[in-house]
């Protein structure tokens, strides 16, 4: 396991032989929050379902009163009432 | 908090993207890398905050995403400013009342001693002046720790100080040093003798052989407590006498006052002249002339009060009285009130051991004026100490 350190200086264990170049980073806070590094555009925005493309995949947020609270353009922080997630290639 | 501090300043506004791609919209901004934030979605659109510097540079955003976009509402500084942009004196004036506060909160307003029991409060003061901590003191220069030894080197009844700047008031804090007591460390034997002709009234005799008993006439010079004495086993013995011998004593006090006589009197006629002060500088409020001949000086000032701190704002007045010359022929009464307040101050200030037994005055007039005789006695300690030689 390789410990890698994000910019908070939060430790990351990740498997090796993964490369992380082109795969999204989700962080899940609970089912209220989610950030995800590695977005290349939003492709539905909707209160009950947001679609947010990456190198990869599609992963779709679903649940109720969802919106992008902060948008960079590699970054997607997502609130609301997460009820699933789905990965769509 | 220090966000939306960030947001007010710089500006924002609330607006509304309809239309086909509000995702492409956001996309396209976020590469841009114009911020949003409160991204909510809405039908056929979204609702969404961004700066107004931001809000300008979106309209190929809006073109290229087919959204077309509305200010809802604005919030912030610059609309604030646009909005009295006309009374232009407002913010002049709050910009110039800033500036005056940022100037002003450089100065010491006020200084307040605590502490200080024997030591006069206006010595500190005026020696703290001299070193910079005064009214209207540039206070970002003064080295307080420098400040407070060579204060405490120059008043040296201080054993401790501390000058504390809190905004823009000097609060200066001193304990005063505890006075050592007086000890007797001679070793030489000595004597106790009379200082001056009395009648022994008591005798308290810490050292020594009392050598007069109470109720005894002493003349100056005489020995009371004796350093010295035989002991039974023949052999001398030698001690320092210390003792407190209490006497009725005689005084004479003369006191004369001439028939008539000229002194300087304060008249009606005055001239106020006042000045406004703030910190050191100083404006004239009224222009007063007069040709007084000789005159006196009278100054006051009354400072503002603010939360019990006195600030460096107020008047200082100055007020010239002249003088008149005045002729005086006192009557026996006024020479005898005059007589008895010099005899007041001389009890005062020349016996303030001393306990009075009998008191006699008299006043007589003669040609030249007035003269008063006035005879005392008073009970006070007529000990001296008269060291000697053992080998004498």
């Amino acid at each position: 396991m390789q410990k890698n350190k994000d910019k908070t200086g939060r430790g990351r264990y990740l498997p090796p032989d993964i490369d992380m170049g082109s795969q999204p980073m989700i962080e899940i806070l609970g089912n209220r929050r989610v950030t995800l590094e590695g977005s290349t555009g939003i492709l539905l925005y909707e209160s009950e379902n947001i679609k947010i493309n990456t190198k990869r995949m599609v992963v779709s947020f679903s649940g109720r009163g969802l919106c992008v609270r902060n948008i960079s353009c590699s970054c997607v922080e997502i609130e609301g009432f997460i009820t699933g997630i789905e990965f769509l290639t | 908090m220090l966000l939306r501090l960030i947001r007010f300043i710089r500006g924002y506004v609330d607006f509304t993207a309809r239309g086909k791609f509000p995702e492409r919209f956001m996309n396209i901004t976020a590469r841009y890398g114009i911020s949003i934030w409160n991204a909510q979605p809405s039908e056929n659109g979204l609702e969404a905050s961004m700066y107004i510097s931001d809000y300008r540079k979106i309209r190929l955003a809006a073109r290229k995403s087919g959204v077309v976009t509305k200010i809802g509402s604005k919030h912030g500084l610059p609309f604030f400013a646009f909005k009295y942009k006309s009374r232009i004196g407002i913010p002049i004036g709050a910009a110039l009342g800033a500036v005056l506060m940022l100037v002003l909160s450089n100065f010491i307003w006020s200084v307040s001693i605590t502490g200080a029991e024997t030591v006069s409060e206006t010595r500190i003061s005026r020696v703290l002046a001299q070193k910079g901590v005064g009214t209207g003191g540039w206070k970002n220069r003064l080295d307080v720790q420098k400040i407070e030894r060579d204060t405490m080197l120059e008043i040296g009844e201080i054993g401790w100080m501390s000058v504390n700047l809190t905004g823009c008031i000097a609060s200066v804090e001193i304990k005063e040093k505890a006075e050592k007591p007086k000890f007797d460390t001679a070793t030489e034997p000595c004597n106790i003798k009379a200082r001056c002709d009395g009648v022994i009234t008591k005798i308290n005799a810490k050292k020594g052989f009392v050598k007069v008993p109470s109720g005894s006439g002493v003349a100056k010079g005489d020995l009371l407590v004796a350093g010295i004495t035989e002991t039974k086993m023949n052999t001398i013995q030698y001690v320092r006498a210390e003792a407190e011998v209490f006497a009725d004593v005689a005084y004479k006090k003369e006191l004369s006052l001439s028939g008539e006589y000229d002194y300087s009197s304060i008249s009606d006629e005055k001239t106020d002249r006042n000045r406004a002060f703030l910190l050191w500088l100083e404006f004239p409020c009224n222009l007063q002339f007069s040709s007084c001949g000789e005159s006196v000086f009278s100054k006051s000032s009354q400072s503002v009060v603010c939360n019990s701190v006195v600030l460096p704002l107020g008047i200082r007045t100055e007020t010239q009285h002249s003088l008149e010359s005045v002729k005086a022929k006192p009557s026996k009464e006024t020479a005898e009130k005059i007589f008895n307040n010099d005899l007041l101050l001389y009890e005062a200030f020349e016996k303030p051991d001393s306990r009075i037994v009998e008191k006699s005055v008299t006043v007589s007039k003669s040609k030249a004026g007035f003269s008063c005789m006035a005879e005392y006695v008073f009970n006070e300690n007529i000990a001296e100490s008269a060291e000697f030689s053992v080998t004498d």
